[in-house]
């Protein structure tokens, strides 16, 4: 009823919350209990009696009791929204890591964070200041209406009317809230959107002199869309005028008058009377504190359907239940019999029937154009995607049988666009060994021909690198990645080569580096130069997820397919005949 | 970046200049929302004293006459409520839309120089978030700060008209709560709210650097040690927000304590003056009590505010900040221009973008009317700087440009940037019909116009393939337009545009190898009859130019024709070396794949 998935509340929180409703629901009744001695106070005034020194000592009780109440009311709210941040943000790390790269790409990932962060906040502000107070909101009328009906049952029953008052009022509201503010949303993300668009695109606009045009039309926009929604709020609200008035008329009024007439029958006191009218203006309390927080309350649901969303994807690769961990380091031979993959949503599959034996040691490039299923393997072979059908054996074991863990302990990934951390080289490079020494990481580093860059950056190993720190290019970059797998030290490295716009100088130091790598390992590389492609002790060409031809170079050469029509391409260029790209 | 570090009180007076246009709504809304205030009171304070009255004559007129008044005050109520809102909505929806409209006035005359660090999507959303925060300044700060004085200070009034007693009894609660309170919360809240902000944000930042490098995270195994981290991040944010936690429930529970003790303060006059026969306790009392119970409702929403206030505050000044900078150029020269041949000389052109680090180190090159030259480079070489001079989102610092033999500091900028036609590496399109992104090369294009760049562009059959042609929204399809039909597009708008300058900057370069193919014939068709200088780093898409001018470090080092260049052996020779066996572009230049 509360619009909030069990998931999102965790057992710390609901006790914090249900503190913080307890908490509340004693300032409620605190209240009642002042008003009732005002109201006892002007009965005995009437009566010539000492009132002030009489009730003193209830009146230093319920004030003390009012701090304690009010600053526990805030203070277990707090908690608990801290409290569901810090695990509700655990759970979406956890199951994005669970998810995996594979299934969350680049735009995905824009979403994860916009919900992680941004969402998140709302969440705690949900907690923080919108869930309690509804609570304590809704069981107020409930509160008061039976002490009324203690003071006097006439008036206790002719306020039942107001019970369901309360949650009927705010959920008209809310339908109207809810109304007008998806309206207003609407058109306020549809702004925000133009406005982005022109922002993004301002340069092109200026290239064709549209820049002042532009902004002048997204202004007119506005102004026409504005008119429209105020007109819309003009009839809306007019439903904030008949909650106020239907509710005061509901309670105060209905209160008052048979309230007076009860008194007027010698059922009530007037000072009963007085502390009953003041207990009136507490049934508007609730309403008016849900309504200031409405937004938190409808932004904090939304990002929490969202949320749970995200948490009930299934992760398409999942550890399988009795998988082990063997405990010898493997010795790097890979196999693939027969692997099926197709990418969900889509029925061409992305690698067809694969099949593929590495030996210890050995260097198997992968080559084909983009589409053809090189990357495809790679996410295989690391467990980020998992066949449809087919096997892969990793030192004889089925990848299936064998711990998540154990699999990427075997492999040390080189990608094309390697990511670093914001952090420290150091932290980069211990990413793939946290107990490294600092000798092992400049180890690394010199054989990763990273050393001398980190030598002369100003705070050597310790220099950030990332946003806010040093900005590499894009060769060092591939040179720090290539010392991070360096220090993983595994059996089997998949390398996905560096190719495009890397300067001529840091090509052979590149080169380099990854013939320290991948010597004496097995090296399932992603290929794109031939150069490298003919010094692999086999080479597979990729079209369409299939293997369509394979062998060494002078195998595939004396065979005369696609590869050695390849080959004969580079020569007949190094003769001089303009070639690639089609220039005609 | 301005240096002198703003005051609070300079930002908030600029932004309530910026309102002017708004105040009559504002004072509208300030005085319904008092007017809401004291209804409340009213309300209660009618009905309390209701109770003396009917004693005094307890007749069913009377009666009448009581839910007469209460009627008309919960009307009164409901009425000044509806209209706080609605004047609220519409001040916080027309102070947006000016924000905005003034932000991308003032920041269109700086891009792309003065869009600083505003190169990324995220810096932007950023930028439209700050927007959006400054408006609650308006919406929801200035009326409760407003009513926190009036509505108190009025109260105040009729208690001391009841009795003088009485407001002097309530006035040190009320300053205590106006005054005393936020003071005394800023010293137990400390610097927490600037430590709670950092932390956040860096927590922010890991989370989203955790995202963004899940891939790597996995591959090392490192899944859990980050999960650890940040969860050890968070709870130390979470340390850092105690002692904002105990601030915020101090606060509340002093708010209640104070209520409640005004009341039994008023109790405790209240019995002296009725034992001095002052007051009168049925006709006075219930009143007085009525009015110090809701009395703080004013006072108590104005602490809500403050945070608004506060991120009001931060974001104007971050949105200011980016206002105020100086356009990188000036644009003094006036038109009109006249005939100019497309002819366009650099002469020993020297740029940076940051104060000693040169991008471009002199850099000298003619292009003759209709010749097509090809500048190609490494990556940083300063090839695409050459473009944004030439447009002017920059002015070199040394040496000179010359269009038609006339230095382009001469020309209205609007004449400039209509003699050149820019097809780049990723052409923006808007969130538009693919039609209006056509015409902005020209708005005023006739549909026989549009449907000739189209063609000419290789576009046609794919719009007539679209159920609503030229009307398809671009968004609709997200990503499904290509990047060879973004390119096509782009190069359907410099069609129309028809200046007699053509850039194509990287043009190509983010295509695989056969959809350049097909781009490159479009690019012919935009060539012919021009003066077009090509940049590229990709040597396939150079090797037809006229001349071919290779750039190093901010420098022409080499210069001729595509065979001269590589016979000479030099920088050229070795990059083509290099390009020539990337496999991907082999297998397509192989023909294709059997399947």
């Amino acid at each position: 009823m509360l619009g909030i998935d069990k998931r999102l509340i965790v057992k710390s929180t609901s006790q914090w919350l249900i503190s913080g409703i307890v908490a509340g629901i004693a300032n409620v009744l605190l209240s009642l209990g002042l008003f009732t001695v005002l109201g006892l106070g002007i009965d005995g005034l009437l009566k010539g009696e000492e009132v002030f020194s009489k009730y003193l000592p209830v009146l230093i009780g319920l004030l003390a009791a009012k701090l304690a109440a009010g600053w526990f009311f805030r203070f277990a709210q707090y908690r608990a929204s801290s409290q569901t941040k810090l695990s509700v943000r655990d759970m979406i790390y956890e199951h994005a890591l669970r998810l995996g790269p594979a299934v969350l790409d680049r735009k995905r990932t824009g979403e994860l964070v916009n919900i992680a962060v941004d969402g998140m906040d709302w969440i705690e502000l949900f907690y923080g200041v919108y869930f309690v107070q509804f609570v304590v909101g809704m069981a107020t009328p409930i509160a008061l209406c039976i002490y009324i009906g203690i003071v006097d049952w006439v008036v206790g029953l002719s306020l039942i009317v107001a019970i369901p008052l309360t949650p009927m009022f705010l959920g008209a509201l809310s339908a109207q809230f809810r109304k007008v503010s998806e309206k207003y949303a609407d058109v306020n993300n549809q702004q925000s959107a133009a406005f982005l668009d022109a922002l993004q695109g301002m340069t092109t606009l200026k290239m064709f002199n549209l820049g002042a045009r532009r902004g002048a039309e997204m202004y007119a926009a506005t102004e026409e869309q504005r008119v429209i929604t105020m007109r819309l709020l003009f009839v809306n609200q007019v439903m904030i005028l008949l909650v106020d008035f239907g509710f005061a008329l509901g309670t105060t009024l209905v209160l008052t008058i048979v309230a007076l007439l009860r008194m007027d029958a010698g059922f009530l006191s007037p000072g009963q009377v007085v502390a009953l009218i003041l207990i009136s203006a507490e049934f508007a309390k609730p309403l008016s504190l849900i309504g200031e927080f409405f937004f938190a309350g409808a932004i904090g649901r939304e990002f929490a359907k969202k949320i749970i969303a995200f948490l009930g994807e299934t992760p398409t690769v999942g550890e399988v239940a009795g998988a082990v961990a063997p405990t010898a380091r493997g010795t790097g031979a890979l196999r693939f019999r027969d692997v099926v993959f197709s990418y969900p949503g889509t029925d061409k599959p992305a690698v067809d029937r694969f099949s593929l034996d590495v030996r210890p040691g050995e260097t198997v490039a992968l080559i084909g154009h983009s589409g053809s299923g090189k990357t495809t393997v790679a996410n295989l072979v690391l467990r980020t995607l998992a066949p449809n059908s087919g096997s892969i054996e990793i030192d004889g074991h089925a990848v299936e049988s064998v711990t998540l863990d154990w699999v990427r302990e075997q492999i040390a990934l080189v990608p094309q666009d390697p990511y670093l951390f914001y952090g420290t080289i150091a932290d980069n490079l211990r990413l793939a060994k946290p107990a490294a020494t600092d000798q092992e990481l400049i180890d690394a580093a010199k054989a990763a021909n990273i050393w001398d860059f980190i030598q002369a950056s100003p705070g050597g190993m310790q220099t950030l690198v990332g946003e806010r720190g040093l900005s590499l290019s894009g060769g060092q970059v591939q040179r720090v990645a290539i010392a991070r797998a360096l220090l993983k030290n595994a059996p089997i490295i998949v390398l996905d080569e560096p190719t495009s716009q890397i300067d001529l100088e840091t090509e052979s130091v590149i080169h380099e580096a990854l013939a320290r790598l991948t010597a004496n390992r097995t090296v399932l590389l992603i290929a794109h130069r031939l150069k490298t492609v003919q010094t692999a002790d086999r080479i597979v060409v990729m079209a369409h997820g299939r293997v369509i031809e394979q062998g060494s170079h002078n195998e595939l050469l004396a065979r005369n397919g696609t590869y050695a029509q390849m080959v004969g391409t580079t020569r007949s260029m190094e003769s001089g005949h303009a070639v690639a790209g089609g220039v005609a | 970046m301005t240096t002198r570090r703003k005051s609070h009180w300079d930002t908030m007076l600029r932004l309530l200049a910026f309102m002017k246009p708004l105040n009559g709504v504002m004072a509208i809304s300030v005085t319904a929302r008092t007017g809401k205030m004291w209804g409340a009171t009213l309300l209660v304070a009618v009905a309390a004293a209701s109770v003396g009255k009917f004693i005094a004559n307890p007749t069913s007129g009377e009666l009448w006459s009581i839910a007469g008044w209460l009627v008309l005050g919960a009307f009164g109520l409901g009425l000044t409520h509806y209209i706080e809102q609605f004047t609220g909505h519409y001040v916080a929806f027309r102070l947006l839309a000016m924000l905005r409209n003034d932000f991308y006035k003032r920041l269109e005359p700086l891009a792309p120089a003065g869009m600083g660090t505003l190169r990324t999507g995220d810096a932007i959303s950023r930028v439209i978030n700050d927007c959006e925060r400054v408006e609650p300044f308006y919406a929801h700060t200035i009326a409760p700060a407003i009513c926190s004085i009036i509505v108190p200070a009025s109260l105040l009034g009729w208690l001391y008209a009841i009795h003088p007693v009485f407001a002097w009894t309530l006035l040190p609660f009320m300053l205590f709560m106006v005054f005393v309170l936020p003071a005394l919360i800023a010293v137990i809240g400390g610097s927490g709210d600037a430590d709670w902000r950092r932390t956040q944000g860096d927590v922010n930042a890991f989370l989203t650097d955790s995202f963004q490098g899940l891939r790597d995270t996995l591959a090392f195994g490192a899944g859990l040690r980050r999960r650890l981290e940040a969860r050890r991040m968070g709870e130390e944010l979470g340390r850092g927000q105690e002692k904002l936690t105990r601030a915020d429930a101090f606060q509340r529970g002093i708010t209640e304590f104070v209520v409640a003790a005004a009341a039994v303060a008023m109790l405790m006059v209240g019995q002296d003056l009725v034992q001095s026969g002052a007051v009168e306790v049925l006709r006075d009392l219930p009143a007085v009590f009525a009015i110090t119970v809701t009395s703080f409702g004013a006072v108590i929403g104005l602490n809500n505010v403050i945070n608004d206030y506060r991120v009001s505050i931060v974001c104007a000044d971050r949105l200011f900040e980016l206002m105020d900078q100086e356009p990188a150029v000036q644009d003094r020269a006036r038109g009109p221009l006249g005939a100019l041949k497309p002819a366009l000389s650099f002469d020993n052109v020297q740029f940076g973008y940051q104060a000693g680090t040169d991008v471009l180190r002199g850099i000298s090159f003619d292009l003759a009317p209709g010749e097509h030259v090809a500048l190609v480079g490494t990556s940083g070489a300063g090839k695409s700087t050459i473009v944004n001079l030439l447009l002017r989102f920059w002015d070199a610092t040394g040496g000179n440009i010359r269009l038609g033999g006339r230095p382009i500091q001469e020309m209205p900028l609007e004449e400039l940037r209509n003699l050149v036609a820019v097809v780049s590496q990723r052409n923006y399109v808007f969130n538009t019909t693919i039609g209006d992104n056509i015409r902005m090369g020209k708005p005023d294009a006739t549909r026989a116009e549009l449907d000739q760049a189209a063609r000419r562009a290789n576009l046609k059959s794919w719009i007539d393939s679209l159920p609503d042609g030229y009307e398809t929204p671009v968004g609709e399809m997200g990503s499904k337009i290509s990047g060879g039909q973004r390119q096509r597009l782009a190069i359907a708008r410099a069609l129309l545009k028809d200046a007699p300058i053509l850039v194509l900057d990287e043009a190509t370069s983010n295509l695989d190898v056969e959809t350049e193919r097909e781009v490159n014939a479009a690019i012919r068709e935009l060539q012919s009859g021009r003066t077009t200088l090509t940049i590229a780093h990709r040597l396939s898409t150079v090797q037809n130019a006229d001349r071919i001018l290779v750039l190093e470090q901010g420098r022409v080092v080499e210069q001729g024709r595509h065979a001269q260049l590589l016979a000479k052996g030099g920088v050229y020779a070795r990059i083509f070396e290099l390009q020539k066996d990337e496999v991907d572009a082999l297998l397509d230049t192989g023909g294709p794949l059997p399947a």
